[in-house]
């Protein structure tokens, strides 16, 4: 109980890595903090996903180097299934790139093992809803993209490989800086009906479903200039 | 829930390291195996794949207990071995070398855990 007289709400946990020394460690760190339970450990990639299945934990800790399935193909499958399991990667190293795409696959945050210390405080965050990113919690999509696109530049004149028109590239790169329909309306003088229109036809291209996804996408395929 | 203060975290690590210690010197003596069999030409797919599998862990695992330079070591070697079917001999054999000499730096001193404070 805490001073307000409500049982502070215990998150569970399951940890996928091929190492069990490294579990062993995540298992040790999380008890420590005591707003943990580890409701299971998964030693591959599709032990992983048959596990969050049956066991619907609410933090998803995974490795990206495993064997049978590597992380971010056990995260496809893991999103594809539709679980509201919040992931979050454990691993020793990743490229922008992969920060990326498993931001597109669904995860919530990555913590590097060096940073382990760290790993309680970046659970908290992504259990209010936030994301954890480069050792700092994030509110919005917006700072994700900057601080990504900033790591991950692109050729300094936007590819259009998508049939996108110009003022559709307009305003992805208005998404990408985080502006509400209403803000892109009224940048360029046109109704919010006008933007969702564009909107549509923009997803259609792209192959995309909302707006974090096409802000990412964006970024990644350098649609536009950083 | 309070994040724990780091003291606990480093203390709870340093009791996962004491035990994990002896797993971690076993992955060790299969990267010896290996760069010795490198250097004598008798490595086969076993023994690379083994070794791989023992770098990947060391790496991972030995910056978590705060060994950041010898992590990067085992980093380099698994960088090596993935790099292709028969690695340098001499390069391996001077990667293994310094880590050995890391581990042993690990008896005598403990890790701690990196914290990135903004």
């Amino acid at each position: 109980m805490n001073s307000t007289g409500v049982k502070p709400t215990i998150a569970t946990v399951l940890i996928a890595d091929d190492d069990p020394i490294v579990r062993q460690a995540v298992r040790s760190v999380l008890h420590v903090s005591g707003g943990f339970n580890v409701v299971g450990e998964a030693e591959d990639g599709k032990m992983a996903v048959d596990l969050v299945k049956e066991s619907h934990p609410d933090i998803l800790l995974l490795d990206l180097l495993m064997p049978n399935l590597p992380g971010l193909e056990a995260l496809r499958a893991i999103t594809t299934a539709g679980s509201e399991v919040r992931t979050v990667l454990l691993c020793s190293a990743i490229n922008a790139k992969q920060v990326l795409e498993a931001l597109q696959l669904g995860a919530r945050g990555v913590v590097l093992k060096k940073r382990v210390a760290e790993l309680t405080t970046a659970l908290e965050v992504v259990m209010r809803g936030q994301y954890w990113i480069e050792s700092q919690g994030v509110s919005n999509v917006v700072q994700i993209v900057q601080q990504l696109a900033a790591a991950n530049p692109q050729p300094s004149q936007p590819q259009n490989r998508f049939g996108l028109t110009a003022r559709e590239t307009q305003i992805i790169s208005f998404i990408t800086q985080g502006c509400m329909n209403r803000d892109i309306a009224n940048s360029l003088s046109i109704t919010e009906e006008t933007v969702k229109r564009h909107l549509t036809n923009i997803f259609n291209k792209v192959g995309m479903s909302n707006r974090l996804e096409l802000a990412l996408f964006a970024i990644e395929h350098g649609l536009v200039r950083n | 829930m309070s994040a724990p203060k780091n003291d606990d975290i480093r203390s709870a690590l340093e009791r996962v390291w004491q035990n994990s210690r002896p797993e971690a010197i076993s992955r060790f003596a299969t990267l010896k195996r290996f760069a010795e069999k490198l250097r004598s030409g008798t490595c086969d797919d076993v023994s690379r794949d083994g070794a791989l599998l023992a770098a990947h862990r060391l790496s991972g695992s030995l910056g978590m207990f705060g060994f950041n330079e010898a992590s990067s070591c085992a980093a380099k070697i698994e960088a090596l071995l993935s790099d292709g079917p028969t690695p340098d001999g001499e390069v391996m054999v001077s990667l293994v070398e310094r880590l050995r000499m890391l581990l042993e730096e690990t008896q005598t001193s403990s890790g701690e855990p990196e914290r990135h404070d903004s």
